[in-house]
């Protein structure tokens, strides 16, 4: 039973939902890819967004994307996915094709969270909360505490 | 892949313990048991670390990696060309941790990290 990426904000830290993933970027860790919320199928492409280099904390972007695009490009994954080797140029060039499209329109994020591992949510916030994302600390936003309430 | 520069990400040493968790990380995943790394042919080192985030990368060359009888494999993913995969013996030892360690440079600054 795992909660749900919509909740998320509220319930952290919680198991990640997105075990249903396809990796297309790995530095020891997942970079970017499809996800999909084991509770709500609700499906997203993930970035990195920030890393902190000595606790291993990564900081991921989920953006939007529609039903069925997860299931739609496993049928052009590699035979030995993760690894980009094809038998000939023709289904390598569908599969760069559909994956750059969907790297263009992940513009703005749903949801931003903290992970060590992908296996658990340490922290997560709306995307439409962040403000000035070029230059934003996307650490700092997710942990920042709020400030004294004036009265 | 001989004598080609390789780089990975990050602050120099790691315990066997991270290295045991990144290689069964990746082995999850579908790449051999190991961790990652980047390589090509007549790439340096500043320009294969500006693919990683972190200030910081170490670098060794293939055939060092090779020589201390570590297997490096080319594992290309979708938005990574020059991503390898260094594989490890099951289980990571306190001595495969040392011996890995010793084959990289001390950690240089990452010039142009990416964004």
């Amino acid at each position: 039973m795992f909660i749900c990426c919509q909740k998320l904000t509220a319930l952290c830290p919680v198991p990640s939902p997105f075990n249903e993933r396809i990796v297309l970027n790995w530095q020891d860790a997942p970079l970017e890819g499809i996800a999909r919320c084991e509770a709500c199928s609700i499906e997203y492409y993930f970035r990195d967004l920030a890393e902190d280099e000595n606790s291993g904390l990564l900081v991921y972007g989920l953006f939007d994307l529609p039903a069925g695009t997860l299931e739609r490009v496993k049928r052009l994954l590699p035979p030995k996915y993760p690894i980009w080797e094809f038998d000939s140029v023709s289904p390598k060039q569908a599969a760069d094709k559909a994956i750059q499209k969907l790297r263009d329109e992940a513009k703005e994020p749903a949801w931003v969270f903290a992970t060590n591992d992908f296996k658990e949510i340490l922290a997560c916030r709306s995307g439409a909360e962040a403000k000035d994302r070029e230059s934003i600390d996307w650490i700092r936003f997710l942990f920042e505490v709020a400030g004294p309430v004036e009265v | 892949m001989a004598d080609e520069c390789l780089v990975r990400a990050g602050v120099g040493q790691v315990d066997k313990e991270k290295l045991a968790e990144a290689a069964t990380g990746a082995e999850a995943n579908g790449f051999p048991h190991g961790v990652s790394a980047r390589t090509a042919s007549g790439m340096s080192g500043e320009e294969l670390a500006s693919a990683f985030r972190s200030k910081k990368f170490i670098e060794s060359t293939v055939d060092a990696i090779e020589a201390a009888g570590f297997r490096v494999h080319r594992t290309p993913t979708a938005l990574d060309p020059f991503h390898v995969t260094i594989e490890l013996p099951k289980p990571v030892t306190e001595e495969i941790a040392k011996k890995f360690n010793r084959l990289f440079s001390l950690p240089k600054p990452n010039r142009n990290p990416r964004k």
